[in-house]
């Protein structure tokens, strides 16, 4: 434990060649009393400041009336310097902690304490429409870098005492803020305690990024399924924490972390709730359908052409033949290159600027594609095929989960060269027993269809049922009241 | 332990009889119940009531968690292991018929030019690495298999039903109780297999037999029964009961719009599901014996021996098909299995009613 005593002369002396750490010397009005104001410029408001604590302090006559520093500890904190969040530091460390997270400090030498206001005033960016989850209809809200707007985000759409925000910090050095969010009366006891226990199980300097935030959450990390949610969504993470889910804000990240799910969870889109259930229904099916074809349809193509060519009909397969005479290379060789050549354009219309991905995209898919077919490397058929399966992987609403069905569709390609539809099954069955096996935070992967006892299983999954037969929460999470119509506690 | 539910049994369960179902029901019934074998399944299901009636005697006071338990508290701890060791014999061999079977269907119906051993290691590679996880994955996997085994025969009967002639399947009349009756004789003989499931009771919730009995009874026998009856109506009893693989023959007759037919490959290539769930399921049956058998505390690393001798079993098993269809269909086999999956547990529950000891 620190023996340090609070004192200018010591935060003085950890921040020697700090300019951005400023300490403003008071006197206080009718007193020899002097305290020192610290704050770091750039995180805090200097209106704030001024107004709020340096302008009572040289200017509120009954500041001079304190006998002692003590005193003039508790009439700060009983009126005279009047702000909303204030708070006595007894520590060293708890002193230091509230100056690093934007907080003004006023250290009072002879009382070896200091109070803190908080006066945070950090540039940040404004609330704003999510990049990546746009809808037409519903909220437009996102998440941004500061994790107490977030909060109160969520709070503005959860007005229940039942919301439950705790807050604890990550990271030896970064001293990242990360709140758990959940339902008090909802969520699962034991997710909650067992989402905590890995938080505090974390021993490392700084957070700095998701992935190593989503690698602790999840234990061991070694499997290529997502099995954690992200959303910039206020209304999307807020209908989560309604269902008996808990969340997930760390300060810094413009995203919010969802859990326990299930692969199900990967398929649902904010713009599901927004339609009637048929319809939504209807979209959920076409996103399955389209994971499905992202998934095999180059494996099916090779190992049709290789290895089944009888089951085609004999008009098509006729087509492919006679597209597939001039072509140099061999079918399996066409799809592989086309898949490696479709991700290299994925990547590079990532990297570089919007304007210039879309160009990138372009010149890589329409005019390089067609140029490939007038000088007879590649087939029309082939692109065709390879095309279909990377749009139809962008149907789904999950990145994560679009970028494991692109690294399966080469695994099951290659193996469709092995074996045909033989190895392409075997493969799939290798793939959907790996979800079997897996669970997330108790929660079987591919629940309710397996390991949920069979109930539930179109109620929000490959269709959507109508609200008003909607009426419980996914008792595979296990929620504390199940009820989310009529009966609720 | 994660445990499975009776439900993720009886999943399991039906899935493990589809891969024998298409290699012998078809050709068995209409040889001995011709026009009327598709009724063979219907009748068969009173006998699987009757096993699962004689299961839920073995458990239902909750003394025993295995069939080793049941044997050592009804026919005492010296006879236990003999029969425990006769089991083992027996499921092995059973392990050996089926990988052999499903390699062997491969090779008929999709690649002809192709050596069995291919499709023997590459499953047995895949059963490996399953089995080694817990058997709540397999049973999880089979409640998704059994989905797409549901979309499937949807599909297959809707297909077959337009080339479905009345005169292969129909009259039925009280003349066929007894080719009936003789072609249920190898259907129980498969059900029968249930039994063996509770080999791995310790890895099963409070066995309570009675939920889902009713439905997985009925689901199994209306399908087996649908089943028999397209295959059947299809290619007519004659032709069916000569062919080896009828089933896949019945699925080539399907014309989905004129544009696509030769389904057997596709269909061959999902049935591969069942005969990976039949694999794996023995495998842990087997595994689990040998733990009861020589009182070991983990099963998992019995798993690799169990798959390389399963490789070079199946190969020494037959020397080619015809000798393999003459093993799996003899009334030897048969009765075997019936002495083993139905006798035992009836005399185990009788005894143990006399002794009190269940």
């Amino acid at each position: 434990m620190s023996t340090d005593k609070i004192s200018a002369g010591y935060f003085r002396q950890k921040f020697p060649e700090n300019p951005d750490v400023v300490f403003n010397e008071v006197v206080i009005k009718n007193s020899s009393l002097r305290v020192t104001v610290a704050s770091i410029d750039g995180m805090v408001s200097s209106q704030l400041i001024d107004d709020y604590v340096l302008k009572p302090l040289f200017q509120e006559a009954a500041l001079g009336k304190a006998k002692d520093a003590r005193e003039l500890v508790s009439l700060m904190m009983l009126g005279p310097v009047y702000h909303c969040q204030r708070k006595v530091c007894n520590t060293v460390k708890d002193a230091m902690g509230e100056l690093l997270q934007g907080n003004a400090i006023v250290i009072v030498d002879e009382a070896e304490a200091a109070v803190s206001f908080d006066v945070k005033g950090f540039a940040s960016r404004g609330i704003s429409e999510s990049s990546t989850e746009g809808v037409l209809k519903g909220s437009k809200e996102a998440f941004i870098e500061v994790m107490r707007t977030n909060t109160a985000l969520v709070r503005r759409r959860l007005q229940t005492d039942t919301l439950k925000i705790n807050t604890t910090r990550v990271g030896t050095r970064s001293q990242t803020a990360v709140s758990v969010v959940y339902l008090d009366a909802v969520a699962n006891p034991e997710t909650v305690a067992a989402i905590k226990t890995r938080l505090e199980a974390i021993d490392i300097d700084g957070i700095v990024s998701a992935g190593q935030m989503e690698a602790f959450l999840l234990g061991r990390r070694n499997s290529v399924f997502p099995q954690l949610i992200y959303t910039e969504r206020v209304d999307k993470f807020c209908a989560n924490i309604l269902e008996g889910r808990v969340g997930l804000i760390v300060d810094g990240l413009p995203i919010a972390y969802i859990m326990p799910v299930d692969l199900v969870a990967f398929f649902q889109a904010p713009e599901d709730y927004a339609h009637g259930h048929i319809l939504s229904s209807l979209l959920r099916i076409l996103r399955f359908s389209c994971a499905f074809i992202a998934l095999v349809l180059p494996a099916i193509y090779v190992a049709m052409v290789m290895f089944h060519q009888d089951m085609l009909p004999t008009q098509l397969a006729v087509s492919i033949i006679s597209n597939t005479v001039a072509i140099p290379l061999p079918s399996y060789l066409e799809v592989l290159l086309l898949i490696l050549a479709f991700e290299i354009l994925l990547e590079a219309g990532l990297r570089l600027p919007q304007p210039i991905g879309q160009s990138v995209s372009i010149v890589g898919g329409l005019v390089v594609g067609q140029a490939a077919i007038f000088a007879g490397i590649l087939s029309p058929g082939v692109i065709m095929v390879v095309a279909t399966a990377g749009i139809a992987g962008f149907v789904l609403p999950s990145q994560d989960l679009s970028i494991t069905i692109r690294l399966f569709r080469i695994a099951l390609v290659i193996l469709s060269i092995i074996g045909g539809l033989y190895a392409v099954t075997l493969g799939l069955i290798a793939i959907l027993f790996r979800c079997c096996a897996l669970d997330a935070f108790g929660v079987p992967y591919l629940a309710p269809f397996a390991g949920g006892g069979g109930k539930r299983m179109f109620n929000d999954t490959v269709v959507r049922a109508a609200w008003n037969k909607s009426s419980t929460r996914p008792a595979d999470i296990g929620p504390i009241d199940s009820a989310k119509q009529g009966r609720q506690t | 332990m994660q445990k499975i539910s009776t439900r993720q049994v009886y999943i399991m369960f039906i899935l493990t009889t589809l891969s024998p179902a298409i290699a012998l029901f078809p050709s068995f019934v209409a040889r001995h119940g011709s026009a009327a074998g598709w009724i063979a399944p219907i009748a068969a299901s009173v006998g699987l009531i009757a096993v699962i009636a004689v299961l839920h005697g073995l458990f239902k006071s909750g003394r025993f968690a295995d069939l080793h338990g049941v044997f050592g508290g009804t026919f005492g701890k010296w006879s236990a292991k003999p029969l425990l060791t006769v089991y083992l014999l027996w499921t092995f061999a059973l392990f050996l018929l089926y990988v052999r079977y499903y390699a062997e269907r491969i090779v008929a119906s999709m690649f002809t030019s192709v050596n069995p051993d291919f499709f023997i290691i590459s499953m047995l590679i895949v059963v490996f690495f399953a089995s080694r996880a817990k058997l709540s994955a397999i049973a999880r996997f089979s409640e998704v298999a059994i989905l797409v085994f549901a979309v499937i025969f949807a599909v297959f009967f809707v297909s077959l039903i337009p080339t479905l002639r009345a005169i292969h399947v129909l009259p039925v009349t009280h003349y066929d109780a007894v080719p009936v009756l003789r072609s249920a004789y190898p259907i129980v003989s498969v059900w029968g297999f249930i039994t063996l499931f509770f080999f791995l009771g310790e890895h099963i919730e409070k066995p309570d037999l009675k939920s889902f009995a009713k439905k997985a009874v009925l689901i199994l026998s209306v399908a087996t029964a649908l089943m028999i009856f397209l295959v059947v109506g299809s290619l007519g009893p004659d032709t069916a009961a000569r062919m080896p693989w009828p089933f896949f023959s019945a699925a080539k007759l399907i014309d989905i719009m004129q544009s696509f037919d030769r389904l057997e490959a596709v269909l061959s290539s999902i049935w591969v599901i069942a005969d990976f769930i039949l694999i794996t399921v023995f495998v842990f049956i087997i595994t689990n014996i040998v733990k009861k058998l020589f009182n070991l505390r983990e099963s998992r690393y019995l798993t690799g021996p169990v798959a390389m001798l399963g490789y070079a079993g199946s190969l020494l098993l037959a020397a080619n098909t015809r000798e393999l269809e003459l093993f799996a269909a003899s009334s030897t086999t048969h009765a075997v299995n019936l002495v083993l999956c139905v006798g035992v547990p009836v005399l185990a529950l009788a005894i143990g009613k006399m002794r009190r000891a269940l």
